[in-house]
């Protein structure tokens, strides 16, 4: 039998063939490997470098470079590795400026250029570093957790390493998670670093004796008709619901400790309107209240407070409003009985609203009803924000917001929302928009928020990562909040300074003037009397300091105090042992005016610009010390003051303050004060820095 | 003498290759029974047991995918770290900067799939065909054995990429093991090596994926194939002639 | 001693006289082996280089258009919804939606495992008798009680997955005692042996188990539809 036949030909035939096709397909994935897109980009930009350089070095550079991946490789950074300059080749190259992307340099940045091999690109943009593909770098495929973030929202990434609510140069997401705080998404939602947190809304104990049950009712249905500044969302309740939780609110017991009930002269004796309105404007009220929109707007809305509040419970608020609600901002001022029941006779009257309901008498309902309201009451959330005799419950009722900004797409449930975007950025906006829209039976309530607060709260989301970031990147919020001590301490607390004012660092934002170092800036005996009447320091604010009516002795020890310890060591106290030399004083009159136009943001007697404080009378104001200090570089003591930092010498330093420390009051500084009552026009305030 | 000629017969040649290279009976006979590879057949073979309709070759074809699933996997063990997260930051390296690394890993992926399918075809048409039939008993359970070893081997291999996809493949299939009464949880601390799937259930699935399974395998296959040309070479349909095909 | 058989070849031309000895339970005979032989270098040695490469290509091909699934990395605090095991395995996954643990994920599997490890110890039906030859009436009435018996089981547990091939196979097993069948039919089906028949029902729940729990089971092992879902191997 023959080895060889028809049969063996055939064999052969398929053999050859089957080997060709073999190699041809072996072959395939090399050849694709060969053309990755990644290369087709490093030519090009190749080129551009060649037609760019402008030196022998550079076109060396140029020739020199080599096609492959590039990567930034961080082991201190959750060992990322970025390969996006594999395509992004010119991001620190200010010669590709104006060159399309990929090729185009990095904007600038606090950042960039510079930490760019500290972070990298995806710690800012998310994205999968480790990909060589555009659609796979830019995360836009199913499985890869954080597509990039959109551009807008790329101040979220800041918000990753900087865990403090104020970002430096990230003004939305400071301004989102500031809201966040304020508008109370902590009181239903738990997050990582805020279990401590502290409501802005009032305790409702002693509810019926502040109001009447129809404004309660009217304001549940809608906050925000009765007040548009409120954060008090709107719950969507049904008119029987709202009725139960009123219900429920009246049943709680009357607040004993304020004795509301006694009938003081005050409370009974019609007070003095007109007097009572003098008061309201001298005391500055509006520096943070606003009346039908004006006014600094950081406490509550007063229009229409005359429609809601009961006249025993305004007039014993006014006393004393530290009593109703400890953690208060505003301050107790020296009110007396009359006082109170002037204001409070003027308040009610002026600032009625005629859409609100008409006072009705007490409500007394049944167990049923009253049992309802307080399971909607819970159910709703109310007591995630307010607490009732100081309990809250801690209802967080809504879902964990910790890591929601690394929460992968397909886990996103978009509910009825088919007209969104599968992409979590507009997922958190319309959940923060318009809770209730993704499916029936969602608790959240309605804020109303505008687009750009939705804008800086989504930001903020966005920046609330899943894992902390290595401790080294970490920019940790600033601990230790500095607490006023002893008796300064109380004074501090009573006045309420620190709702204004920043001592060390910790306080509120509303006054330009910081008091960590008030005793090296003013003269003890100024102070005093500013206390007993402040005047205008600085023409062009609107919030001024308010007339707290604080009895003398009060006066002297904090302006003692200030003297004697909020001092800052670095500032000299006089300069000049001796008054200056008259001809130093007209080299300053002359520098002042002539070489750097001080003029211009300055007034004296009456002239000059407003937009820096007033000058006269300066001296008596200020010590010389500070304000040589303060020439010589006033961003050292403020990082966001205006003036200028002329880079002055020190003879020019010595002479400016001379000039300054020597201008005249316009009026006698006692003059004004010697008056009993603060005029009508006391006009003077928040200062920011001389 | 001609150069090839020549070459062919020089002492050199002749040591490696002890037959000639003419297409002659003998020196195919001689091919096979000089070489080691091929001496797992017989010289000569039947016509009949070379048509597809006998084996469909399926267990050539398993033995084929056994081939290149070892070829591929050991060029893939040159990238591989059995740890967590490099696992599957190795995954996407193979992706994106290994050359051929994408075609790499599909060819070890699914030549494991198609092996599974593959393995349990054979055993189907060796149960149709009778072949486990005296005196074929004990290769029948190698067969069965084989088919649980190539489940298991695709099975450990799927947890290698530590993603989703396979981290809950496998807690699924290990809680099934929970519910043995008795044996089960310990089974599966063994398989785990702990109580949950973190990285020591990766270094161990790696290790069985890698070494234990695939040496076990071989030898085996080493086996049933050596059954297979004692027990009378490639069984036929049974059907014909309703009995066992023999030769002795 | 067992008794003995002596059967002498009938063709001496063609092979050498050899004798057999054959215990009497054992079916096989001893044909004669006319069958031609081939040298397996080039006709075996080629087919299988053959073979290689044509798998080598047919797998190459599919990896050049399709590349492996790679989801995130694997995260235990998020769980996939369904998480399904490797598709081998989603058979008995699916058995793991109609019976408790123990039954679908070590009882089941276990006895397979075991039956298929006995399989050729048991010498019954050495002559390859198909089900319905010999005594059809006794086989038929066994059989239907027997798939009343599995089919009311069945359905006690709603496993309709298992009892829609149960009875289309319980017909085509019935189907040549029923006057309508086709002749050729009718002899092809009577001479399917019961092992076959058995094989054939376990292949098919198999795979119709395996391909529900693959293609049609998603988010609370819920019945969807394959375009609906996406599929990972």
């Amino acid at each position: 039998m023959s080895a060889t036949g028809p049969s063996s030909h055939r064999l052969w035939l398929w053999f050859s063939v089957s080997s060709v096709v073999f190699l041809v397909v072996l072959a395939v994935s090399p050849i694709k490997d060969y053309f990755r897109e990644y290369r087709r980009y490093q030519n090009e930009y190749r080129e551009r470098l060649l037609h760019s350089a402008v030196s022998l070095k550079q076109l060396k550079q140029a020739r020199a470079s080599a096609v492959g991946v590039r990567q930034i490789w961080l082991p201190a950074l959750d060992n990322h590795v970025d390969r996006c300059v594999s395509c992004h080749l010119g991001v620190e190259e200010p010669r590709m400026a104006g060159a399309p992307e990929p090729f185009r340099p990095h904007p600038r940045t606090p950042h960039t250029p510079g930490d760019l091999d500290r972070f990298g690109c995806v710690a800012c943009h998310q994205g999968q570093g480790r990909a060589t593909t555009v659609a796979e770098a830019h995360g836009r495929v199913r499985d890869w957790r954080s597509p990039i973030l959109p551009v807008r929202y790329t101040e979220a990434a800041c918000g990753r390493c900087h865990l403090g609510d104020t970002v430096p140069e990230a003004s939305l997401l400071s301004e989102g998670r500031t809201l966040m705080t304020r508008v109370g998404c902590f009181g239903c939602h738990k997050v990582a670093g805020h279990e401590v947190w502290k409501s802005e809304a009032p305790d409702l104990a002693g509810l019926s004796q502040k109001t009447h049950p129809a404004w309660l009712a009217a304001w549940i249905r809608s906050p925000r008709s009765l007040r548009p500044s409120t954060w008090m969302p709107d719950f969507q309740l049904t008119a029987g619901e709202i009725d139960s939780v009123v219900a429920f609110l009246w049943s709680r017991p009357p607040r004993a400790d304020l004795d509301l009930d006694s009938d003081s002269v005050a409370v009974v004796s019609k007070g003095d309107a007109d007097r009572g309105k003098l008061l309201f404007s001298v005391s500055r009220c509006i520096s943070c209240h606003t009346v039908e929109g004006k006014g600094n707007g950081s406490a509550p809305e007063l229009s229409g407070v005359g429609s809601k509040v009961t006249r025993r419970w305004l007039v014993a608020f006014l006393a004393d409003p530290q009593r109703f609600y400890p953690d208060t901002k505003m301050p107790r001022y020296g009110f007396s009985a009359r006082d109170a029941a002037d204001l409070a006779d003027y308040m009610l009257q002026e600032f009625t609203d005629s859409s609100a309901p008409a006072p009705a008498p007490g409500l007394h309902s049944a167990d049923r009803v009253v049992q309802a309201g307080e399971a909607i009451f819970r159910r709703a959330g109310c007591n995630g924000c307010h607490q009732i005799g100081g309990q809250s419950n801690g209802a967080a009722i809504g879902p964990e917001l910790t890591g929601i900004a690394d929460k992968p797409v397909g886990r996103l449930d978009f509910g009825r929302r088919s007209d969104l975007p599968r992409a979590l950025p507009d997922w958190l906006a319309a959940k923060v928009t318009n809770p209730r829209s993704f499916r029936d039976g969602l608790k959240m309530p309605r804020f109303g928020f505008t687009e750009h607060e939705t804008e800086a709260l989504t930001m903020a989301l966005l920046s609330m990562g899943r894992a902390p970031v290595p401790v080294a990147y970490q920019v940790p919020v600033r601990e230790a909040a500095y607490t006023p001590p002893g008796r300064f301490g109380e004074l501090v607390r009573r006045y309420r300074c620190m709702s204004c004012h920043q001592i060390g660092g910790t306080g509120g934002d509303l006054s330009t003037a910081p008091l960590t170092a008030e005793g090296s800036k003013v003269r003890e005996s100024w102070l005093a009397d500013y206390l007993r009447l402040p005047t205008t320091v600085r023409p062009i604010l609107e919030e001024r300091m308010i007339p707290l009516q604080m009895p003398d002795e009060q006066r002297a020890f904090i302006a003692s105090f200030a003297e004697n310890v909020l001092r800052d060591d670095r500032i000299p106290g006089e300069i000049f042992p001796a008054a200056p030399a008259p001809e130093e004083v007209e080299r300053g009159r002359k520098l002042f005016h002539e070489r750097y136009g001080c003029q211009a943001c300055h007034m004296i007697g009456g002239k000059g610009g407003y937009y820096g404080p007033l000058l006269d009378g300066a001296g008596q104001r200020l010590k010389t010390g500070w304000i040589y200090s303060w020439l010589k570089g006033p961003q050292r003591w403020r990082a966001d003051a205006r003036e200028p930092d002329y880079g002055l010498d020190d003879a020019d330093a010595r002479a400016l303050t001379a000039y300054v420390a020597s201008i005249p009051p316009l009026t006698p500084p006692h003059g004004a004060a010697t008056s009993a009552k603060p005029a009508i026009r006391p006009g003077v305030a928040r200062e920011r820095q001389p | 003498m001609k150069l090839p000629e020549s070459l062919i017969e020089s002492r050199v040649w002749r040591s490696i290759v002890r037959h000639g290279i003419r297409a002659t009976n003998r020196n195919r006979v001689m091919a096979v029974m000089e070489s080691l590879v091929l001496h797992l057949h017989p010289a000569r073979v039947r016509r009949r047991s070379l048509e597809a309709s006998r084996t469909y070759f399926l267990g050539a074809i398993s033995l084929i995918l056994f081939a290149i699933l070892t070829a591929t996997g050991l060029l893939l063990m040159l990238y591989y770290h059995p740890s967590v997260p490099q696992a599957y930051d190795d995954m996407k390296e193979l992706q994106f900067t290994v050359s051929n690394g994408m075609f790499l890993r599909n060819l070890h992926r699914w030549p494991a799939h198609a092996m599974v399918i593959v393995v349990f075809l054979h055993m189907l048409r060796v149960f149709y065909h009778r072949a486990y039939r005296p005196p074929r008993e004990f290769n029948w359970v190698i067969g069965v054995v084989l088919l649980l070893l190539t489940l298991l081997l695709s099975y450990t291999g799927y947890l290698l990429p530590w993603d989703q996809l396979a981290f809950w493949a496998v807690s699924v299939g290990t809680n099934m093991v929970k519910a043995m009464p008795l044996l089960g949880p310990p089974i599966r601390f063994l398989l785990l090596g702990g109580n949950v799937v973190g990285e020591n259930a990766l270094l161990r699935f790696y290790v069985l994926h890698c070494v234990m399974l695939p040496l076990a395998i071989m030898f085996l296959v080493a086996l049933h194939l050596w059954r297979v040309r004692k027990d009378g070479g490639l069984a036929g349909a049974g059907r014909t002639g309703r009995s066992e095909r023999g030769e002795a | 001693m067992t008794e003995y058989r002596l059967e002498p070849s009938s063709d001496a031309t063609a092979t050498p006289k050899r004798l057999a000895i054959l215990r009497p339970e054992t079916a096989a005979r001893v044909l004669v082996d006319r069958d031609e032989t081939v040298m397996t270098v080039p006709h075996l040695l080629l087919r299988e280089i053959i073979l290689i490469q044509i798998c080598v290509v047919a797998l190459a091909v599919l990896s050049l258009f399709f590349d492996s699934p790679l989801e995130g990395i694997a995260d235990p605090t998020n769980t996939p919804n369904p998480a399904k095991a490797p598709w081998y395995f989603l058979g008995l996954q699916e058995l793991l939606h109609y019976f408790p643990p123990v039954v679908a994920g070590v009882l089941i599997p276990g006895l397979v495992v075991m039956a298929m490890v006995v399989i050729p110890y048991f010498r019954t039906n050495l002559e390859d008798r198909g089900f319905l030859e010999g005594s059809p009436r006794r086989q038929m009435t066994l059989l239907t009680m027997f798939t009343v018996a599995i089919v009311a089981f069945l359905a006690a547990w709603r496993v309709w997955a298992v009892m829609v091939p149960t009875l289309v196979l319980y017909s085509a097993m019935v189907l040549p005692s029923l006057p309508p069948c086709p002749p050729s039919w009718r002899r092809r089906l009577v001479r399917v042996t019961l092992s076959d028949w058995i094989m054939t029902w376990f292949v098919a729940v198999a795979v119709i188990l395996t391909l529900i729990g693959t293609f049609f089971r998603g988010p609370g092992w819920k019945w969807i539809w394959p375009w609906q879902g996406g599929v990972s191997l």
